[in-house]
């Protein structure tokens, strides 16, 4: 047990050691000391390999003790009476996604490490993804939502500086730009609530130690604001601090960024949007829990937001043939997702939730990212007959959509979960919209795997052979997904099996149907061109953008005339004036003895009008 | 109308116009020691203003320093500097130093004319000019440095001071300029 | 009409003091001989003179304080003229010239 007590009384090094190999990568390429390539691979998985050994430490003293609670708080920020503390708090909840965290980010590493091998930017690459994985794990591990703020905009900044990590491709650029913006929106929104919430505490109940919401004191402080607010202005104060939930994992309002963001790198998109940054805003579910489950209208909020993004995200999932756009509105859906289960069910649903789809995710971003390599080509319709060349590939691929669609292994034991809960809590109309979500996944999912290895092959593959470094991580993370299955808890209700398991299968075989018998099928015109754009989000983006555009305009234009001429006005005038008075600067002793003349007499006249003047009013009244 | 207020005028009227011609003459004067014999004969003109406002020591005084010191050291200046290429040099009437002039002494005129329009419209500065000097400052301080100079008979030593300083200063200027040539 | 000419008050002498300012001035502007400059700046001072007299004998009852100020002000502007000689002569050794036209050093 001493030895668990030396992981968790240290955990916090492990937001540190990212840090410091993110400066040492970036330090060594700047003074070109260490720009070979084994070295950067050496210090970035061995920074990865202790954060992994740490967290796994930090996991099973979490497991074995129940109720386990490691605080640790240096003060950061005194600003009169206030303490603003950084530091790191291990709980459950922490332990789990920073386990989860830490083997995704481990194994995208060894996958990145072949995967981006003849790439220009391989160093900044491997900064960046370090970047990222301290501010994640600072956000996990953060005591209070001060510092979670403070992760979350790093966390921002990385996911950013990784779409655009092909910047020179303006498609990239303007992706990252359009993710860190909408962010940003939710980042405001999370800010304003931080402080609406702060307000409240300090002006009710004047208590200093709790403005900046420390977890550790969570359930009281909710429990106080809660007492001292109205329904109005507590619904107000939770949907703000849910505003940077949503923007973060792409919910409805806000979740057209995420599809735009699989312009970064395949791994950055396996690493960041589909298992660990997106989940940041799921994170942020769970650690206010306390504070939203106590109004209903906001659990609601929160579950009408995750169905209304899990359906659109569905169905616009279905007509794709970009696989990364597929499972990237895949991804988006199953946020939704997570989102219904905190809102309906409980934390530890949508914690389940989470875990098994980042697993099964990333693996098939990983396998996509393989395809990519032997294509040269997202495209499905380029694709066709992997199978026969690359088995092993494709039956992990197999896993993972099966999993995903529910049918086994782990994600058919989370959706199982989330499908009884809301049975269980009487959400009939929500359970009824969750299969037919379930149908469209299997739906799409089976469509990606069958377009990709069944059929014939479409296009001659040049580099025929798979490294095994890329293919191992796919072997440890089909074993992750399997192994879940095992560990996650189990309904014994066989109706809802069956139920479920009905619906998934028919998905499949529908989606057999319609991909063998493809030219028997027609395009439903509405239908599929909603599909196709995604419900015109990116219309209704480029609305309010163009509508900023205009606004923006208009104060340009108001700025060159009015700022600017006066400006010009005051310069010429100057200029003018300073050419008057250098020609009067003639050096001869008289003319400026005629100058203090002028301005003696000016100022004595003007002294005296004034003096004349007054007395003149006085006399007048 | 008393006799003395009747010599009073005259002295004035008659000693004004003294001072304000050979003033002017000494400014147009083509040759510059003319110039400086009427800026004497104005000096003396002065004095006799001075003696026409009963300041009889004060005229004493302007003869002794501005009669006779003063010119004795302008003259040695003249000699000094008096070449042949200097004879010439007299007035320039740019027209920046005219316009300058004009603009002054009219704005000088108006602001005269201002107050004694003020005056007129307002008793409240005819009270201004018939202010007394008490009346705009704390003078006792000026008032027992007078005393302690008049009292104790300390202004004659004061006066004769400052001729002598003035002579000395003058004599030792004349030293430095004459080595200087020397050298 | 000859005792309205002869009654004269203070601003017959401020007047007359003003006048002799402005010659000065006149003459500080327009010549050109640096020596005829300085004795119209002596124009200047007595004008100042004649005003500290003239409101001394009007205004002041003891008539003391602008008398003795008079004294002062004759004693230190001969002192002043000295020393402007002394200075005009030392540049006058360097330029061989009392025309002020030569002497521009000031906007270097």
């Amino acid at each position: 047990m001493n030895l668990f007590n030396l992981f968790t009384e240290n955990i916090y090094t492990v937001i540190l050691i990212p840090f410091w190999a993110m400066i040492l990568i970036f330090l060594g390429k700047f003074f070109s000391v260490l720009s070979s390539k084994k070295v950067v691979n050496c210090i970035s998985l061995s920074a990865a390999f202790y954060c992994l050994i740490f967290a796994i430490g930090g996991f099973v003293r979490t497991v074995t003790e129940k109720g386990f609670l490691q605080e640790y708080n240096i003060p950061f920020l005194t600003i009169g009476k206030f303490n603003f503390t950084l530091g790191s708090y291990f709980d459950g909840i922490s332990a789990w996604m920073l386990l989860l965290a830490v083997i995704i980010s481990f194994i995208v590493q060894i996958y990145s490490i072949s995967y981006m091998r003849s790439d220009v930017g391989y160093i900044r690459y491997f900064t960046l993804l370090n970047l990222f994985n301290f501010s994640m794990f600072g956000l996990i591990l953060s005591p209070n939502m001060f510092q979670m703020y403070i992760f979350w905009e790093l966390v921002g900044v990385s996911s950013y500086l990784l779409i655009g990590f092909w910047y020179k491709n303006s498609e990239a650029s303007y992706a990252a730009k359009k993710a860190f913006i909408m962010n940003r929106i939710g980042d405001f929104s999370l800010l304003s609530g931080i402080i609406l919430s702060a307000y409240i505490i300090l002006s009710n109940l004047s208590n200093v130690a709790s403005i900046s919401l420390p977890f550790s004191d969570m359930m009281n402080i909710s429990a106080q604001i809660y007492g001292c607010t109205s329904d109005g202005i507590f619904i107000l104060t939770c949907v703000l601090l849910l505003g940077g939930a949503i923007a973060k994992s792409a919910q409805f309002p806000l979740n057209n960024w995420l599809i735009d963001a699989m312009k970064g790198p395949t791994p950055v998109s396996a690493l960041i949007h589909s298992a660990t940054m997106v989940a940041a805003g799921v994170f942020l579910l769970f650690r206010l829990y306390p504070l939203f489950s106590l109004n209903d209208v906001v659990l609601n909020i929160i579950a009408i937001i995750g169905i209304i993004t899990a359906i659109i995200c569905s169905y616009s999932a279905i007509v794709q043939t970009d696989m990364k756009k597929i499972l990237a509105y895949s991804t988006n859906a199953q946020l939704g997702l997570m989102f219904l289960a905190v809102g309906c069910c409980s934390v530890t649903v949508g914690l389940f939730h989470l875990t098994t789809h980042a697993f099964a995710k990333a693996m098939l971003f990983l396998v996509v990212g393989c395809v990519i390599k032997l294509l040269n080509n997202q495209d499905i319709k380029f694709a066709g007959g992997l199978r026969k060349k690359y088995p092993l590939l494709a039956y992990i691929c197999l896993i993972g959509v099966i999993s995903l669609s529910g049918i086994l292994f782990a994600g058919f034991s989370s959706k199982e979960l989330i499908l009884g809960n809301l049975f269980e809590r009487g959400h009939f109309v929500f359970a009824f919209i969750f299969l037919l979500i379930s149908f469209m996944t299997a739906y799409y999912l089976f469509r990606f795997y069958y377009y990709i290895f069944e059929g014939n092959e479409k296009v001659q593959i040049e580099n025929s052979k798979l490294d095994y470094t890329l293919l191992f991580p796919l072997l440890v993370l089909a074993f992750f997904v399997i192994a879940f299955w095992f560990v996650l808890p189990k309904t014994s209700d066989i109706f809802l099996k069956l139920i479920n398991l009905f619906v998934v299968l028919f998905a499949v075989v529908v989606s057999f149907i319609v991909y063998y018998y493809s030219s028997y099928f027609r395009k439903i015109p509405l239908l599929y061109d909603i599909s196709l754009n995604g419900f015109y989000f990116e219309n209704i983006n480029k609305y309010f953008v163009n509508c900023y555009k205009m606004f923006s305009n208009v104060l340009y234009k108001f700025e060159k005339t009015v700022f600017e001429g006066f400006v010009y006005t005051v310069t010429t005038f100057t200029r003018v004036i300073a050419l008057v008075f250098s020609k009067m600067q003639t050096g001869n002793i008289q003319s400026y003895l005629v100058y203090s003349l002028f301005i003696i007499m000016l100022s004595f006249s003007g002294i005296l009008i004034v003096y004349i003047l007054i007395l003149y009013f006085s006399e007048v009244q | 109308m008393s006799e003395i207020e009747i010599i009073k005028g005259i002295t004035f009227w008659g000693f004004s116009f003294l001072v304000i011609l050979f003033s002017v003459l000494s400014v147009f004067a083509s040759k510059i020691l003319y110039s400086l014999l009427f800026a004497v004969i104005t000096f003396f003109s002065a004095a006799g203003i001075f003696f026409s406002l009963g300041a009889d020591y004060n005229a004493v005084v302007q003869i002794a320093i501005y009669g006779v010191a003063v010119p004795v050291i302008f003259l040695f200046a003249i000699m000094f500097t008096s070449r042949s290429e200097n004879k010439v040099v007299n007035i320039s009437f740019k027209p920046r130093f005219f316009i300058g002039f004009l603009s002054a002494s009219l704005l000088l005129i108006v602001l005269w004319y201002f107050a004694e329009f003020a005056a007129h419209l307002n008793p409240k500065v005819m009270a201004f000019f018939s202010l007394k000097l008490e009346d705009f400052c704390d003078y006792n301080s000026i008032i027992s440095i007078a005393k302690g100079i008049y009292i104790n008979y300390q202004v004659s030593f004061i006066t004769i001071s400052i001729i002598v300083l003035t002579v000395i200063i003058g004599i030792s200027v004349l030293n430095v300029i004459k080595e200087k040539n020397r050298g | 009409m000859v005792e309205k000419f002869l009654n004269i008050s203070l601003y017959h002498y401020l007047l007359f003091a003003l006048i002799l300012f402005m010659i000065g001035i006149l003459g500080t502007i327009i010549s050109k001989n640096i020596i005829k400059i300085l004795i119209c700046i002596e124009f200047m001072l007595t004008s100042v003179n004649i005003n500290f007299i003239a409101f001394a004998s009007y205004v002041d009852a003891t008539k003391s304080d602008g008398f003795v100020l008079s004294l002062f002000y004759t004693a230190i502007g001969a002192i002043e003229i000295a020393v402007a000689l002394v200075i005009f002569y030392l540049m006058y050794r360097e330029k061989k010239s009392i025309n002020i036209e030569n002497y521009k050093e000031l906007n270097d």
